[in-house]
């Protein structure tokens, strides 16, 4: 136990000044145990993985938006490089934030893929494979996919059911998009919405109760 | 295919909606409760004895979950584990990717550590948690002396518990019409690293603080709340003291309604004083004080604050928005109406034990991060240890603040959480 002469407290602290007024402290009496642990600030700096990852992007990005500052006659290019290092540091992001439940991650990343494709069908002149080919590849491959993991992982109910119902109901969509015939071809599409259908049916005969309770809890106002 | 088992669940109450909406890195929204026993902490038999804690207390093993409109509170089976401290006090503990229990139960020396994300319960809900965890700690550690000890009593079911008091109790009817704001002195200065808290202690007789109160013929609390206000106006700039000093008292609302949730059930009164030009006495700022009291602690006044505050969450339009936006315009309106206070006290009060535990507890201890400086009192038996946590650097109004209490005589002993950027 320590004191301090002008706040006359006690201090059962181990420093030499005072914590209310900072001036010297008196000789200590007896020998005690800390209260609270002294705890080191870490200066939370990112994994070098990262930092790595973040350096190369900022330099090859830097470095092609320059050549081709310099080297014009192929059109402006860098755009596309910048474009990508963007896609894959959104998608980068979006894994490390969803990587605790897989279903999540994969949902978002699916999500993801489809709006950067469309976002490149557009930019390189509208050709329609996003639509056509890509979109419902993706979102087939994420149903099946979602419906192994549950099983091989032996996944919670509300781990995933949420994500799955939501897929299915986008299984209508290449239907809307066929009938506004914005697809070069009908057989992807056509696959997605079968397989929709079928996983769509599989949750509700099996997981039906346990899917109107995760509805009632997400969706409660 | 394996069934999995009905989940139980529940809606957050309306305080757990503002504090998860609000909680951030640098400002945890965490609280804890400590109890410092009289000897070193046995790890294993903490950890043992924590498991039967849960079982009286069921809303201890939610976790948050996001749904598309509010947040909600899902049972689940995660076994809590108990570790050595090693983290700074009030660190965060709800990560908004991850399933984790929204408590933790830590240790350091003689001291059992119980911190909880204020969007589960509050003081009064946790303290109820601690008194049953220390108990039960006591009880296996000396079963031949504690074995036919009385237990803390807790009489509530299941359901009581679980209660969610703000919604029983809301009458639409019944709301006080919303008051101008006013804009409080505000704390300036440089922060710690991170703007983690530092936790000054002082550890005071119940007994001499008692007397000292009635030599002013007041009662504690409005001694305390009367003591803050003089220790924070003692540091106010000359070219600020226009704006009055305001502190916001969280108030136990089981006291104004029947409940015995575990839940939040608390409101907040506010009490501003503005210092004139010339001295105040210190008389005068009890007197106040003590009014202010009378006026905000009435049944009808109480009612009205909490169904103003009830009746956001149960607007139309504001329950069918989604939940990024709802969380953005809850920040924004906590940042506008966090003007209006410059700080914060809480009297946790008496912590009532049976007797036969007393020689093996030494005192009980409480603290938040809230982002605002915040005086935390809780007493038991003759130990009364009022807590600041704050994370500016300058401990002027602590150093007042206390030294008012030796300046009369009663002793005080000083705690604190070592920060790196003293040393």
């Amino acid at each position: 136990m320590r004191y301090c002469g002008n706040c006359k407290v006690n201090v059962l602290d181990h420093t030499h000044i005072c914590p209310l007024c900072q001036s010297p402290l008196l000789k200590e009496t007896s020998p005690f145990s800390p209260t609270f642990p002294m705890i080191p600030t870490l200066y939370q700096e990112h994994h070098i993985f990262f930092r790595i990852l973040m350096m190369v992007s900022v330099i090859v990005g830097l470095s092609s938006v320059v050549v081709n500052f310099f080297l014009s006659q192929h059109g402006m290019w860098s755009l596309i490089v910048i474009a990508a290092i963007i896609c894959i540091w959104v998608s980068l992001i979006t894994a490390l934030r969803t990587r605790h439940n897989i279903t999540r991650d994969l949902f978002y990343e699916s999500l993801l893929l489809s709006v950067f494709v469309i976002l490149w069908d557009l930019a390189t002149g509208w050709r329609g494979w996003s639509l056509g080919f890509v979109i419902p590849i993706t979102f087939s491959a994420f149903i099946i996919a979602s419906h192994i993991l549950s099983l091989v992982l032996k996944m919670k109910n509300e781990d995933y059911l949420f994500y799955m119902v939501i897929t299915a109901f986008f299984g209508i969509i290449p239907i809307i998009l066929f009938c506004c015939g914005l697809l070069i071809t009908p057989y992807p599409s056509l696959l997605c919405v079968l397989i929709s259908i079928v996983s769509f049916t599989i949750l509700l005969f099996f997981k039906g109760k346990a899917i109107k309770g995760e509805l009632e809890r997400r969706l409660h106002l | 295919m394996k069934r999995n088992k009905e989940k139980r669940w529940m809606t957050l109450d309306q305080a757990g909606k503002l504090f998860a909406a609000t909680s951030s890195k640098y400002d945890t929204k965490v609280f804890r409760i400590a109890c410092e026993l009289q000897e070193e902490v046995d790890a294993e038999l903490l950890k043992k004895v924590l498991k039967d804690t849960l079982v009286l207390f069921p809303l201890y093993r939610s976790i948050l979950k996001r749904g598309i409109f509010w947040y909600y509170l899902e049972l689940s089976d995660i076994e809590p584990s108990v570790t050595e401290e090693k983290n700074p006090p009030c660190s965060p503990i709800y990560n908004k990717d991850e399933k984790k229990l929204l408590f933790e139960v830590t240790y350091y020396h003689r001291r059992i550590n119980l911190e909880v994300f204020h969007a589960l319960t509050d003081g009064t809900g946790a303290i109820d948690f601690m008194k049953v965890l220390v108990q039960n700690y006591l009880k296996e550690k000396y079963p031949h002396i504690l074995k036919d000890a009385p237990l803390v009593e807790y009489d509530a079911s299941n359901a009581e518990k679980l209660d969610d008091s703000f919604d029983r109790h809301y009458d639409h009817t019944r709301k006080n019409k919303s008051s101008k704001l006013v804009r409080a002195y505000q704390f300036h200065g440089s922060h710690f690293t991170e703007k983690r808290i530092q936790i000054v202690e002082g550890q005071l007789s119940v007994k001499k603080v008692v007397d000292l109160a009635h030599t002013y013929h007041t009662t504690v609390t409005t001694f305390l709340i009367a003591n803050l206000l003089c220790a924070i106006h003692d540091t106010v700039p000359d070219r600020q003291r226009k704006k009055p000093v305001v502190i916001s008292i969280p108030v136990n609302l089981r006291n104004y309604f029947v409940s015995k949730s575990a839940r939040n059930f608390f409101g907040l009164v506010e009490i501003g004083y503005l210092f004139s030009e010339k001295k105040d006495y210190f008389e005068d700022v009890i007197a106040f004080v003590d009014q202010k009291l009378k006026e905000e602690l009435t049944q009808e006044k109480i009612e009205g604050r909490m169904n103003r505050m009830s009746s956001m969450e149960h607007h139309p339009i504001a329950r069918i928005l989604p939940l990024p936006f709802k969380n953005f315009f809850i920040r924004v309106a906590i940042e506008v109406t966090d003007v209006g206070s410059t700080a914060s006290i809480s009297n946790l009060g008496k912590i009532v034990m049976p007797k036969e535990y007393a020689p093996y507890i030494h005192l009980f201890d409480s603290f938040i991060w809230n982002n605002k400086l915040q005086a935390c009192i809780s007493s038991y038996e003759d130990q009364m240890v009022i807590s600041f946590s704050s994370s500016f650097v300058s401990t002027d109004v602590q150093k007042k603040f206390f030294r008012s209490f030796t300046e009369r005589e009663i002793p005080v002993t000083i705690v604190t959480t070592p920060m790196e950027d003293d040393l």
